[in-house]
């Protein structure tokens, strides 16, 4: 681990010397370790040369700041015998539930991407990757991993904050691809396939940006408050592209599309900004249970309402565009629907062209 | 449809003035000027839809009012089997799908067109309802379907994502995304360009193409109940594509065909296997495949070379980066990285076995490092 030699050799010095080295241990140079298929594990692996075979290992010798580069292939229950026993296998963890445990503080990234670099749970009853520290970054834009196998992909557990979580992959996950508890995470540039939840956000403030989840039951579903999603595309989902409770979060620039429910399901709660948004081709476009305002959408191809008002309450839709002109109504716009007594929604002034959306495609 | 009409117009114009002027008129068609048809979720099916103020609901329809060298512009949303009732009534906006005769496929692209997505495949899903059909089939030559971040989402349907007839040759597709359907992708005919597309959760294999001279690409097939990639007949160059996660192999070849720079790791048996054929093999990466690395199979004798690639950590029971059962020859595999700068052996580096009279295998000399690898990331 010749990357991780220098600054251990420091701390040793200014030990001989006689230096408090608690003083001093928050500014170890931060090491980079190194995980490959023909990596062998070892308390001492990582350096290039003598990589480890494991990201569990890999992390049990990194240090809070380092850095853990991952090569291509395979890692889990190599062997497929269930056991994860095996030389070079992971290391599941009871405490998490999880074939993972990111216990530290330290930015794991794959040298060749999610296609190329496969977390494979096996079928363990558990997450693929568990995310209990502060300050986590797992992957980043081509430089993630493809999470696969576990009941879910990925969990930043609760009273974590300030995660990153980019790049990544999370396929044929039954419960959730991608779960955020804590608070101000930040995921981006991942994808979700074949979850029940794509993407969770629980507890306050993160923020999502340019994720894809499709074919999930529900894409993005969130509860909690103040979570911010912008450029995210939900399609061809089963049940809901969005869906939230909660309070106050901020959906601008997303495109739900062709989910077969609903593309944007407010369902309670208040204070929520709806801005800038396209929502095409789903079953219902909006319903909105909860309360928010809705400005500079582009709603309509949805095949019954474009908004459904189900809140009880009035709802500004003012600026809108609803596929016409002439506002809202009959084909080829979408109509506005209001249900249950107390529920209005104010269209007019709504918007006579298409808004544009800034919404970038994932490839 | 301003552009389109406009060019009509000016078609039809000079038409009248040669017309006029006693000019014998040959082929109108063959000189008017390409223009841009839109299709979108609020548009409306007609016989003149496709301009940006009247765009058309159906990708058929504006195909149908499309003339070649025109370029379809499709909006975000969904396209197909609307209603999900299972059928299609192209009276109401859906595609005029062939279900159980002639082209079997959503929509047929049968003139020499661009189809791009205004949005990209994400927030552009082709969806087939669920119908036994490929989703989109190409049989016209030159076709160009999605471009990066331009494509499409292919989905629900019991054949191919996209089926390029065998009788085309220089048709392109890129930027696409096939997800729930049999096989991703299947490619016959001649010279095609697949770039940038990716096949995942499919029932069958990711991509599939026979034929001759074809380019794969930077794809990316992962998740596949079968296998990522499977080439048949050749030449066709293969180059910087990942296959990753699939229920069988990685590749499987037979034919004639270059691979070069593509990654195969951590499919559920071969990350390569080679049927039969002269292939060259070279500066790929072969990882953590549950089986073997390279399976050659009794008809790769001819072979040409395997070289500069990285093959380890492959098959945790057997440890054979390379299993030759070509017979009775010798395959050159020099200058591969086995993942020890010692060459193949034990772990963690692969081995290579050889088995059946005659069959063997030259290692020497192998490479002491990795290969750098070529293989870009989609995302």
């Amino acid at each position: 681990m010749s990357t991780l030699l220098p600054g251990r050799s420091v701390l040793l010095l200014l030990a001989v010397a006689g230096l408090g080295l608690g003083a001093l241990a928050g500014a170890a140079e931060a090491a980079t370790l190194n995980v490959a298929n023909n990596g062998v594990d070892s308390g001492t692996c990582g350096a290039a040369a003598s990589p480890c075979r494991s990201i569990s290992q890999a992390i049990a010798n990194a240090s809070a700041g380092d850095r853990i580069v991952v090569g291509p292939g395979r890692y889990g229950d190599l062997d497929g015998d269930g056991a994860f026993t095996s030389a070079g296998e992971e290391a599941p963890s009871v405490a998490c539930s999880c074939m993972i445990k990111v216990d530290k503080a330290v930015t794991i990234e794959s040298r060749a991407g999610a296609g190329a670099t496969v977390l494979d749970a096996g079928g363990l009853p558990g997450t693929v990757v568990g995310i209990l520290a502060s300050g986590v970054v797992f992957g980043r834009a081509k430089k993630g991993f493809t999470l696969t196998g576990g009941i879910s992909g990925l969990v930043v557990f609760s009273g974590t904050s300030g995660v990153s979580v980019a790049g990544n992959l999370a396929t044929a996950n039954p419960n959730y691809g991608f779960y955020f508890d804590g608070s101000g995470h930040v995921g981006s540039g991942n994808a979700a396939h074949a979850s029940n939840n794509g993407f969770y956000l629980r507890d306050s403030g993160h923020t999502l940006t340019g994720n894809l989840a499709s074919g999930n039951v529900v894409g993005f579903a969130f509860e909690g408050s103040g979570h911010h999603l912008t450029g995210n595309v939900a399609s061809a989902n089963s049940a809901y592209g969005f869906s939230f409770v909660g309070s106050g979060h901020l959906l601008s620039s997303n495109v739900a599309s062709a989910n077969d429910q609903v593309g944007v399901f407010a369902q309670a709660g208040s204070g929520h900004v709806f801005s800038g948004n396209a929502v095409h081709g789903n079953g219902v476009g909006t319903a909105w249970g909860g309360t928010g305002t809705l400005s500079k959408n582009n709603l309509y191809g949805n095949v019954n309402c474009g908004m459904n008002n189900q809140s009880g309450s009035a709802i500004d839709a003012r600026n809108n565009f609803w596929g016409a002109a002439t506002g809202p109504g009959a084909d080829p716009a979408d109509n506005v629907c209001n249900f249950g007594a107390g529920s209005s929604t104010t269209t007019a002034p709504f918007s006579t062209k298409e808004s544009p959306v800034k919404s970038r495609p994932l490839f | 449809m301003k552009g389109h009409l406009r060019s009509v117009t000016r078609l039809w114009g000079l038409a009248l003035l040669l017309v006029g002027a006693g000019l014998v008129i040959g082929g109108p068609g063959a000189t008017a000027e390409a223009a841009t048809l839109h299709v979108r979720n609020n548009g409306q099916d007609s016989g003149t839809c496709g301009a940006a103020a009247s765009p058309c609901r159906s990708i058929s329809q504006a195909i149908a009012n499309a003339v070649a060298g025109d370029t379809l512009m499709v909006g975000p949303g969904r396209y197909g089997d609307l209603d999900g009732s299972g059928t299609f009534t192209p009276a109401t906006g859906e595609e005029a799908a062939e279900v159980n005769t002639g082209c079997d496929c959503m929509f047929r692209v049968n003139k020499t067109l661009t189809i791009l997505s205004s949005a990209g495949a994400g927030a552009t899903v082709l969806d087939a309802g669920g119908a036994p059909i490929n989703v989109v089939r190409t049989q016209i030559s030159g076709v160009v379907f999605g471009k990066a971040r331009r494509g499409f989402t292919l989905t629900n349907g019991g054949a191919e994502g996209v089926l390029v007839h065998g009788s085309t040759s220089a048709v392109t597709v890129a930027g696409n995304l096939a997800r729930g359907v049999q096989n991703g992708f299947i490619v016959l005919g001649s010279g095609h360009r697949f770039i940038g597309n990716v096949a995942s959760g499919n029932g069958g294999t990711g991509f599939a193409m026979g034929g001759s001279g074809h380019l794969a690409s930077g794809n990316l097939a992962t998740s596949n109940s079968v296998d990522g990639f499977v080439v048949n007949d050749g030449v066709h160059v293969i180059t910087g594509n990942m296959t990753s996660a699939n229920g069988r192999n990685g590749f499987f070849l037979s034919g004639e065909n270059q691979l070069t720079g593509n990654i195969a790791s951590a499919n559920g048996s071969f990350g390569l296997e080679v049927l039969w054929g002269q292939h060259v093999l070279s500066g790929n990466a072969i990882h953590g495949n549950q089986s073997v690395g390279i399976l050659l199979g009794d008809g790769t004798s001819r072979i040409s070379a395997i070289s500069q690639n990285n093959i380890f950590g492959n098959d945790p029971v057997s440890n054979c980066g390379l299993w030759n059962l070509s017979w009775p020859s010798t395959i050159s595999a020099t200058k591969n990285f086995w993942g020890a700068a010692s060459g193949p052996g034990a772990a963690p580096a692969d081995d290579v076995c050889n088995t059946g009279a005659g069959s063997s295998t030259t290692t020497a000399p192998p490479a002491t490092k990795e290969f750098k690898g070529k293989a870009k990331p989609l995302f």
